[in-house]
């Protein structure tokens, strides 16, 4: 297309996608402006609707949807200003103006609350589904999000193989299956179903229902057919019958020599071969013939005897060579024919069918499992959330209303970065969207460009964009708009990307594999210099790779020191020694989620720290604490301490004996200590205020050290299980996971980081490193599974167990996972299109061939076809041949480094920790440094406690009233309300009766003993019950509550306290001795407050109703 | 005193003076009211005084309740039960347990406990059951159906909750059954809910003069806002603040305001530590200038956590951890006398590998440990849990103590304050069981202590604070109480005011008529605004500050805040109080030196090298390895597993293999036996050997495990037999068999899995591997499996071969050298070998590169030698020593070194 056609559809589509009646599926490009497009979609739909709830904006970040939002306020924000003079503010300009008068009408005051705009991720929209509707998604409550489910998933997986064990006969039967299957290998069992938790998603659909043999054979059979009609349909037809008697001669000589070759099987050929599994061996014989035998399979040049031609037919030897060169330029058939020699009779073998059918009952059952685990720890991960949500909608036959679940009927829906929704999220949206209908006020807005779908691993289904732009959703016709403008990249880095892109991009889009072809961009930007530079490596390391990137990074900062600049690549290894080499060049950047904190130094020692003060007798994390820069010992002082294999470190450190070396003199006393204090506070107070004791920082390098040592006790923190270490294990693995933070010192000039961190970013400059390094493949699953939608409309289930641990490849799992490689390029491609298309300015592609030095002749060597290299190379291949003639005649360049001689790190000897600063002074911070003394704990006897509570109220009251109004039928009245009393302070059932008795007992004794009667006589002045007076001391306010006191008429201030204690021994008058000593301090302390309100003079006395005792003494005054 | 700690603080205090009754919201108010007239009274001379009447909703609640008891004592009609809220909620359960849509839920627990908030709801907002039950609503309905059932089971019991007891303690006072203060005031509501203000109503019919403060009008309150980079930055910036603050005025009041304390609990108090008493980070227990209200939860105080630990041995089954934990933990009896055994058992545990182990095996193990104090505890436990019945709650709490206290729980060593006062929050907690007996009636172990568990995990655990300068508190806390300096953190635009959080068990109209605080958007507005009014009254002096960023998310103040003139950080913050550990790591240049150091102690000539050809085959891999394992003795640290891992898996074949053998003795008789002979002998010393593993490891062969192990094992075992057979005649002539290696200086113990003779007397030796194996882990200068090599070095000319013989499923068989062909399948004569090492090539001259290169790693052995070399990157993988050795220090190291080589 030329520029001016793509920029006036590129107009239309914009115009169109504010046309708040239509729902529409936008594809937009790299550099789009799409943000732009659903802010304003957003804010025209505002002008329209009554409540700002009634939309809903998805986006695929929170950083997103926090952008999205602050653009919508401003928008509204502006609205009150003048109309701006660009044009294309204006337009956002009036859409706010629109939005605002509507919220000004509806009196929404969005201003003041733009919460309520809900502009927000999928995971949070399902939260509030579920949330809103507990009983339909089957929480009841909401359950918290787990950050980190690999435990759960772990721990659901253990219990399902406990089946073994324990299951019922059934269960323990098919776990039996499946571990004969995996060579009795139980680690390896619960790693793979583990590993099959995360996904359940996609799977449990396929599970759920035991398939029937005949039916998964047929799929099979279905996928055979389907495979090889395309391919008899990619056969040109001209050459067909050439082929064919060419073939069948090929297989009649082969034949005759009586050799053992796949191409026999096509002898007697008429026609192509049927496209049905019976004729898989002639098929496999063709692409014998035709193709090469290695695993690239191209065509072959040569074709000879052992290909059925001899040397006595060289005519037909002569037309066959003619033949296969004409064959090339076709699209597809390569491959097509290539992948026959792995498609598989549509058959299971018999083995790996009955672990297919243990499969399909042990995976329910360990979702069960997972069930349980979340309900124990009241933790889903999202995945769960999502399923909820899904459930609560409801089934298309009987869908839930909505309306009553959510307040606000939800009228319009905006989806960001569409292309990268799973199946389950493209269901949600449909059940959401359940009954829409083009024209009745409610709208869909999908937007994302299915060249940037790179979230394979989370499940994205790029097929599903494919399938909404050419069918709409659901039942809702979409309007499929295509963008054309970039408004990133300068010129000439577009005009390079419709160069080259579409020579790697397929050219036919393809719902089942992904593919999509490329769509062009029209620039907006003027060209500004050269754009992109291919820096071809040969036969490079990775330490000549780091450092072009540093060089690349110096050049342009020289050229303009304001560039913001990213370096990028597919997985964090491809950046591991850039990060290095910069670091040594004192570079600073933000790295990010680049590093694992596992191999950071600084982690590790206090990883050792952690370890030894959570265990005695853990030898490698003491003897690494004691060689840790904070102590530093020699290998000499380490051997010294270090004892026999059975000696405990701490307890060799506290004898005294051993040590000498003044280094283990300034850290043996921290350490001590802090593992004779274990368990005291959290584990990271436990590990981090030893660390700064030992002096641990002033080792550190630089603050980005610091900076990962906060990351690490911040895991400890969340780690943290009272106070102790649960598993060293657990806690490594995370550390593998976490990442080291950004150096604090970096601003956003310089970057490091993933392309998949890289979505939705832009900067001027934008190098990738390591495009010939290929990915680690994904290890092997337990159950491989893929759905294959048929023209009939049916959609076929393969399902393929994984093959018996020792056994050959089983050919069914190899196919299915030759179409999921198929999807995996079919990615790369566009992970490629991401990288280039983040730069603004200028792009640098990084890539290392190797060369073959054969027969004295260099040769360039294929990048490794998983590379993004190889995808690049119809692009580039050039380049690296000039840098082949270069590389004949030029020396590489001395890179210069210098190798520290001295190797570790440490304090030095006679270090002393500087004294932390001092303390802020208050007003009570001097009473307070004083320690208390803390008393002994004691198990107490329940009951008695209640008792004596029931047998204060009771005495109260009896006290309150006065005791002549209370006798003993009185007394036994009010059995009922004390034994409620004494039920409800929380005595047991079965001892009610008897502490009831107690309770009785006490106040009949206190009514017929005289001094009971003159205590709680309503004779004396000044009385009270449950007395509370309160003093500040030192500061603090103290409170005191006295049982009972009152003036008798002496004129004396009574004390007294209550004590329901019983005593079964001999000696009473001791035990009582003892009881005054006890209470006396309390009883004086009263004392001192009573005096205090002016009492003059003071008596105290214990009261045992129920030992009939009463002890009275006059204390000493102050 | 002109200082205020509450507000409408003399309105408050005359009415206390006058012995009215003041009403708070929550007791952090009550607390401040209690102080505020403490120090009133003090200035006006007094030193005692009667405590004022001072109380929380919840306690005036108490304190009505106590009166219906006086009242009933005193001869009137008895009040009706007063459920606890555990018994509450577990009461809801039971409603929610016993619906059809109940019983498909994730968490009935905690779907019980938001039903029961609705409930409270309800009832503090008027909202009809009726209502509720006709909006239509399936949430709703359900809820309505479960209140009906929940109101039932309650009448049944004569028992009323704290919601509807409310209401008839407002009945009682009304009808003046119950006495009322003659004046009551209630303050710090930012609202009264419908409830409430019926419950005014009462007091006042009961003949009580209610005053209901409102908030207190303007004083000329000086606000700002400040915008910080990050939250991290955010909060030390309010802690420096609060630093200057007291610097200049040690009697200043400041209050530190944070919308979800929860959250930022940890990082907040670490700022305040490093700003206000730099000590405490070093672990310093002084008290602290400031008081977080918000405590951790009981359950994860380290004392309670061991205290559930030592209940969680009743199942009677225990995963390792738990083992783990309390074979660490310095909080059951004789934890510190037993201190090392006790951690040596650990290390045994991990040995031993099962996930799991039942309690009796766990007491054997401590017995065969000499762990008497231990051993005796757990035998206690045994005999506990050997009554496993389903009783009441409280009988279970008895079995708790019982067990707990024949745990020594809380141990030996002297408890500081903090853990006093947990540990006498969960006996409380143990008796709080008991009020479930009525509602649950018997039960299991499994749900008593999920019962705790929970109890404990929600009971907010927070020691008791002296009254200090800086308040740190939720922003609902603050209702009410007055500050010289108030900083409020984090009111960002999305969370102030918030996006509605409506209850989902109540109609939303319903929620939205009757104002329900968060009901509605236009509520949750309202809500926030008159928070916000009411903060920036509530000091003189109002600092709001929100960070720019959170992670990549950028951030925006609330538009409720945005009015405020802003300050810059630098004029509240005159000066950062550094974090000690940053202070130390500025002094890093000086403080450190770079060192060498790459050798230990050579061996004394004639001391013994342990670890056999281990030792040789670690310094084939990293000479640091071999140092640190074999002279520093820093093994790995075992990990259970799920069942017999490699390393068992291996011993078990050995010993097969062995009896086996030594029943067989040679070709002759193996090859005399048909295959069914064969297979059943193979059978026999299969189960021999699984029953002897079993023995030693009950945990881990399982009944099932065995079988398939049985299974397993015997096939594999007869089909390699089939590769003997088909072997020329050969005689084993040992099995293994310790031989002593002279290599170099050193002297090791070395064993041959096998040895067979051949009939012209050579003899071939055998590594039995269950993994993968190469004969290139022979031929390097630094092998991976030094083992035969190792004994070669000794043979005499009679050594025709070595190989290994695997067993790895697929590739069952041997692979080995020899000096001939025709020794067995897969073994090759070393002269026709492809990938010889260099020079190296002839029989003797292997044996000779051997006795060169293993040599000299012995040598470098005796040496002392502990260079950070590893063979390549997976060596490290597969290492446990690289905190020790520190080669992730040398990381940059390396690579220079790489870079120098493509220079
Ligand atoms: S971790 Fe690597 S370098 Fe360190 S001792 Fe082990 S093998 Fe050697």
């Amino acid at each position: 297309m030329t520029l001016e056609r793509l920029l006036a559809e590129d107009a239309a589509a914009r115009r169109a996608a504010l046309d708040v009646q239509e729902s529409c599926i936008v594809r937009a490009p790299a550099g789009s402006g799409k943000t732009e497009l659903l802010t304003q979609r957003y804010l025209a739909l505002l002008a329209t609707v009554d409540e700002p709830e009634e939309i809903i904006a998805i986006t695929f970040t929170r950083k997103a949807a926090a952008e999205m939002r602050a653009r919508i306020v401003s928008a509204l924000e502006r609205a009150a200003m003048p109309a701006p003079e660009e044009a294309h503010k204006r337009a956002t300009w009036d859409l706010g103006r629109r939005a605002a008068a509507r919220d000004a009408e509806r009196g929404w005051r969005l201003g003041q609350h733009p919460a309520r705009m809900r502009i927000q991720t999928i995971d949070s929209l399902n939260a509030e589904l579920t949330r809103q509707m507990p009983l339909l998604a089957r929480f009841g409550a909401q359950p918290r999000v787990a950050e980190e489910p690999q435990t759960l998933y772990e721990e659901a997986a253990r219990r399902t193989l406990r089946l073994l064990e324990e299951g019922d006969a059934g269960q323990s039967q098919a776990m039996a299956e499946l571990a004969r299957h995996l060579d009795g290998n139980l680690p390896r069992i619960h790693g793979l179903i583990t590993d099959m938790l995360p996904c359940r998603d996609q799977w449990l659909r396929h599970a759920g229902a035991s398939p029937e043999r005949a039916e998964l054979v047929a799929a099979l059979d279905r996928e055979v057919v389907a495979h090889l009609t395309r391919l008899r349909e990619a056969f040109p037809p001209r050459y067909r019958a050439e082929l064919v008697e060419l073939a069948a001669l090929a297989a009649k000589n082969l034949r005759s020599q009586a050799a053992a070759s796949l191409i026999t099987a096509c002898a007697g050929l008429t026609d192509l071969p049927a496209s049905e599994a019976a004729a898989l061996p002639q098929w496999r014989g063709l692409a014998e013939l035709l193709l090469t035998k290695d695993d690239k399979g191209v065509w072959r040049r040569e074709v000879n005897k052992n290909t059925g031609f001899p040397p006595e037919e060289a005519d037909a030897k002569t037309r066959m060579k003619e033949l296969l060169q004409r064959f090339p330029e076709q699209d597809g058939l390569l491959g097509l024919l290539h992948a026959v020699r792995r498609l598989p009779q549509p058959e299971y073998a018999e083995a790996q069918w009955q672990v297919l059918l243990a499969l399909l009952r042990l995976l329910p059952l360990a979702v069960a499992q997972l069930k349980l685990v979340f309900a124990e720890r009241g933790e889903v991960d999202f995945t769960e959330v999502a399923l909820s949500a899904l459930t609560a909608l409801g089934e298309p036959e009987a869908p839930t209303d909505l309306a009553l679940a959510l307040d606000y009927r939800i009228r319009h829906l905006l989806v960001d970065e569409f292309q990268d929704t799973s199946v389950n999220q493209f269901s949600l949206l449909e059940k959401l969207t359940l009954g829409w209908q083009a024209g009745d006020g409610r709208t869909l807005f999908l937007v994302g460009d299915p060249a940037q779908s790179i979230y394979r691993f989370r499940e994205a289904e790029v097929g599903l964009f494919l399938k909404a732009w050419g069918q709409g959703l659901g039942g809702l016709p979409l309007k499929p708009l295509t963008l054309h403008a970039n408004f990133r990249s300068q010129a000439a880095l577009v005009d390079w990307y419709n160069r080259a892109l579409p020579r790697i991009f397929p050219t036919q889009a393809d719902v089942d594999s992904g593919a999509v072809p490329y769509s062009e961009s029209a620039a907006q930007r003027a060209a500004a210099g050269p754009a992109v530079t291919v820096h071809p490596l040969l036969d490079g390391s990775h330490g000549l790779e780091a450092e072009t990137v540093c060089r690349l990074i110096t050049e342009a900062r020289q050229r303009d020191p304001k560039l913001r600049i990213a370096v990028l690549a597919r997985a964090k290894r491809h950046l591991a020694e850039s990060v290095r080499l910069l670091r040594r060049r004192g570079l600073h950047f933000q790295a990010v989620e680049v590093e694992t904190l596992a191999e950071q130094p600084v982690v590790l020692d206090l990883l050792a720290l952690t370890r030894a003060l959570n265990h005695g007798a853990d030898r490698s994390a003491w003897l690494a604490v004691l060689r840790a820069p904070w102590c530093g010992l020699s290998l000499e002082s380490l051997h010294a301490l270090a004892g026999p294999a059975e000696a405990l470190l701490p307890e060799r450190l506290r004898a005294e004996a051993v040590h000498g070396d003044p280094r283990l003199l300034r850290s043996r006393e921290v350490l001590l200590e802090a593992y004779d204090a274990r368990g005291r506070g959290s584990l990271r107070h436990q590990v981090e205020s030893t660390w700064l004791k030992l002096g641990g920082p002033a080792a550190l390098p630089s603050s980005e050290a610091l900076a990962d040592a906060e990351a690490y006790l911040e895991l400890l923190e969340e780690l943290d299980d009272g106070g102790i270490l649960t598993s060293v294990a657990q806690l490594e693995q995370r550390l593998q996971r976490l990442f080291a933070r950004p150096d604090p010192e970096a601003d956003d000039s310089l970057q490091l980081m993933t392309v998949h961190k890289a979505k939705g970013l832009e900067f001027d400059v934008v190098i990738v490193p390591g495009l010939d390094a290929s990915t680690r493949g994904r290890d092997t699953e337990l159950l491989l599974w893929l759905e294959r939608p048929r023209t009939s409309g049916e959609t076929d289930l393969l399902l393929a167990p994984l093959n018996a641990t020792g056994s050959d490849k089983d050919p069914v799992y190899e196919w299915v996972a030759s179409l999921r490689r198929q999807q995996e390029r079919l990615e790369s491609t566009r992970l490629l299109y991401v990288a280039v298309t983040r730069a603004r300015e200028s792009l640098h592609l990084i890539g290392n061939a190797h060369l073959s030095r054969k027969d004295g002749e260099t040769t360039l060597m294929a990048p490794t076809s998983a590379s993004l290299l190889a995808l690049l190379w119809p692009v580039v291949e050039a380049e690296f041949r000039e840098a082949l003639e270069r590389h004949r005649t030029l020396d590489a360049s001395t890179i210069a480094g210098s190798a520290p001689a001295k190797r570790f790190t440490r304090l030095v000897a006679d270090w002393q920790p500087p004294v932390p600063g001092p303390a802020v002074m208050w007003a009570a911070s001097a009473v307070l440094a004083r320690e208390e003394p803390v008393p002994e704990f004691e198990w107490v006897g329940e009951t008695l406690r209640h008792i004596g509570a029931v047998v204060h109220r009771l005495l109260q009251q009896i006290a309150a009233e006065g005791a002549a109004h209370w006798d003993v039928a009185r007394l036994e009245r009010t059995e009922p309300h004390l034994r409620q009393l004494l039920a409800q302070a929380g005595v047991r059932q079965e001892e009610l009766e008897h502490a009831l008795s107690d309770v009785l007992e006490a106040a009949r004794n206190a009514l017929a003993d005289p001094r009971g009667r003159w205590l709680l006589s309503d004779e004396h002045q000044q009385a009270r019950g449950e007395y509370a007076l309160s003093a500040m001391r030192e500061g603090r306010l103290e409170t005191g509550i006295i049982d009972r006191t009152f003036v008798d008429k002496d004129g004396v201030r009574w004390v007294v306290d209550y004590k329901t204690s019983r005593h079964s021994g001999t000696d009473l008058d001791a035990f009582l001795e003892r009881e005054r000593l006890r209470y006396a301090p309390q009883l004086e302390r009263y004392a001192f407050l009573m005096r205090g309100l002016g009492a003059a003079r003071v008596k105290v006395a214990l009261y045992f109703p129920l030992l009939q005792r009463f002890l009275e003494w006059e204390p000493v005054d102050g | 005193m002109s200082f205020k700690r509450i507000a409408n603080q003399d309105e408050v205090l005359a009415a206390l003076d006058a012995s009215a009754w003041v009403v708070t919201p929550g007791e952090r108010l009550a607390r401040a009211v209690r102080l505020a007239h403490g120090e009133a009274r003090q200035a006006a001379g007094a030193g005692v005084w009667e405590r004022p009447e001072v109380m929380s909703y919840h306690a005036c609640l108490d304190r009505l309740y106590d009166g219906a008891v006086a009242a009933a004592l005193a001869g009137g009609e008895a009040p009706p039960k007063r459920l606890a809220r555990a018994a509450t909620e577990a009461m809801w359960e039971q409603a929610i347990r016993s619906s059809v849509v109940g019983e498909a839920l994730l968490q009935p627990a905690a779907t019980a406990r938001e039903a029961l908030r609705a409930w409270d709801l309800c009832s503090a907002y008027r909202i009809d059951q009726e209502q509720i039950s006709a909006s239509g609503e399936q949430d709703a309905e359900a809820f309505a159906a479960w209140a009906t059932e929940f109101r039932s089971r309650s009448r049944a019991q004569g028992a009323l909750e704290d919601a509807r007891l409310t209401d008839w303690l407002a009945t009682q006072l009304r009808e003046r059954r119950l006495a009322a203060p003659k004046q009551a005031v209630f303050a710090g509501f930012d609202e009264l809910t419908p409830q409430q203000r019926e419950l005014t109503e009462s007091f006042k019919a009961a003949g009580s003069r209610v005053q209901v403060l409102a908030p207190e009008e303007s004083r000329d309150a000086k606000a700002v806002r400040v915008l910080c980079a990050d939250p991290e930055t955010e909060i030390r910036a309010a802690a420096s603040w609060a630093r200057a603050l007291l610097d200049a005025d040690p009697s200043a009041r400041i209050g530190i305001v944070v919308r979800e304390l929860r959250e930022c609990r940890g990082p907040l108090s670490r700022a305040l530590d490093d700003a206000l008493c730099p000590v405490r980070a070093l672990g310093a227990t002084v008290a602290p200038a400031y008081d977080l209200s918000l405590g951790v939860a009981l359950a994860d105080t380290p004392v309670v956590h061991a205290g559930l630990g030592v209940l969680e041995l009743l199942r009677r089954r225990l995963p390792f951890e738990l083992a783990s934990l309390l074979l660490r933990t310095p909080f059951l009896g004789a934890a510190e006398s037993e201190r090392s055994g006790r951690a040596s058992l650990e290390l045994k545990l991990r040995e031993r590998m099962s996930e799991t182990l039942s309690l009796q095996n766990f007491t054997d193990f401590a017995g065969s440990a000499h762990l008497p104090r231990l051993t005796a505890m757990l035998q206690g436990v045994v005999r506990i849990a050997a009554e496993q019945r389903r009783q009441l709650p409280s009988a279970w709490a008895e079995v708790f103590r019982r067990s707990l206290a024949d745990c020594g729980w809380p141990g030996e060593r002297p408890l500081g304050s903090d853990e006093y006062q947990a540990v006498t929050r969960f006996r409380d907690l143990l008796g709080s069981l008991t009020p479930l007996d009525a509602v649950l009636g018997p039960v299991s172990l499994g749900a008593t202590l999920t019962q705790l568990r929970r109890q404990a995990e929600e009971s907010i655990f927070q020691p008791a604070a002296a009254d200090a300068p800086v308040q740190v508190l939720g922003l609902l806390e603050t209702a009410g109480l007055r500050f010289d300096h108030l900083w409020v953190l984090g009111l960002t635009d999305t969370v102030w005011p918030e996006s509605p959080r409506p209850s989902a068990f109540l109609p939303l109209h319903l929620q939205r008529e009757h104002g329900l605080p968060h009901g509605s958007a236009a509520a949750e507005l309202a809500f926030a605004q008159r928070v916000t009014e009411r903060l920036l009254q509530s000091a003189d002096h109002i600092v709001a500050s929100t960070a720019r960023q959170q992670g990549d998310e950028a951030l925006r103040p609330s538009p409720l805040l945005i009015h405020l003139p802003e300050a810059a950080p630098a004029d509240l913050v005159s000066a950062d109080m550094q974090a000690y550990g940053r202070q130390l790591q500025q002094q890093s240049a000086h403080a450190t030196e770079r060192y060498t150091d790459m050798r230990g102690p050579a061996l004394h000539p004639g001391e013994r090298a342990e670890g056999g050809t281990g030792l040789i085959r670690s310094q084939a891999a990293c000479a640091f390895q071999a140092f640190g394992w074999y002279r520093l003795a820093a093994a790995p640290l075992g990990e259970p597993s799920l069942g017999p891992d490699a390393k068992e898996r291996g011993k078990l074949v050995h010993e097969v293999l062995q009896t086996l053998w030594g029943e067989l003795k040679d070709h002759a008789a193996l090859t005399a036996l048909d295959v069914a002979g064969r297979d059943a002998s193979v059978q026999r010393h299969v189960a021999r050997a699984l029953e002897q593993r079993r023995k030693e490891f009950p945990d881990i062969y399982t009944r099932q495990l065995s079988e398939l192990e049985q299974a397993r094992l015997s096939a594999a075992l007869s089909a390699w037999l089939q590769e003997d057979a088909a072997r020329p005649p050969f005689k084993v002539v040992e099995r293994e068999a310790w031989h002593n290696v002279k290599l170099g200086p050193l002297s090791l113990e070395t064993r041959v899995d096998r040895t067979d003779e051949l009939p012209d007397g050579s003899r071939v030796i055998f590594d039995y591997k269950t993994g993968e194996v190469k004969l290139k882990s022979w031929l390097e200068v630094r092998p991976d499996e030094p083992q035969l090599p190792v004994y070669a070095t000794a043979a005499d000319g009679n050594l025709a071969g070595l190989a290994f013989a695997t067993l790895k499923p697929g590739k069952l068989g041997y692979l080995g050298l020899a000096d001939r062909d025709g020794i067995a399948e897969g073994v090759t004569a070393y002269g026709s070998y492809r990938q010889q090492p260099p020079g190296v090539t002839d029989w003797p001259g292997l044996l000779q590169f051997w006795r060169r290169s293993l040599a000299a790693l012995a040598e470098a052995y005796a040496r002392g030698e502990a260079q950070v070399a590893p063979k390549t990157r997976q060596t490290c993988e597969r290492c446990h020593l690289a905190m020790l050795c520190r080669v992730h220090e040398l990381d940059a190291d390396l690579a220079d070194e790489e870079t120098d080589d493509d220079a």
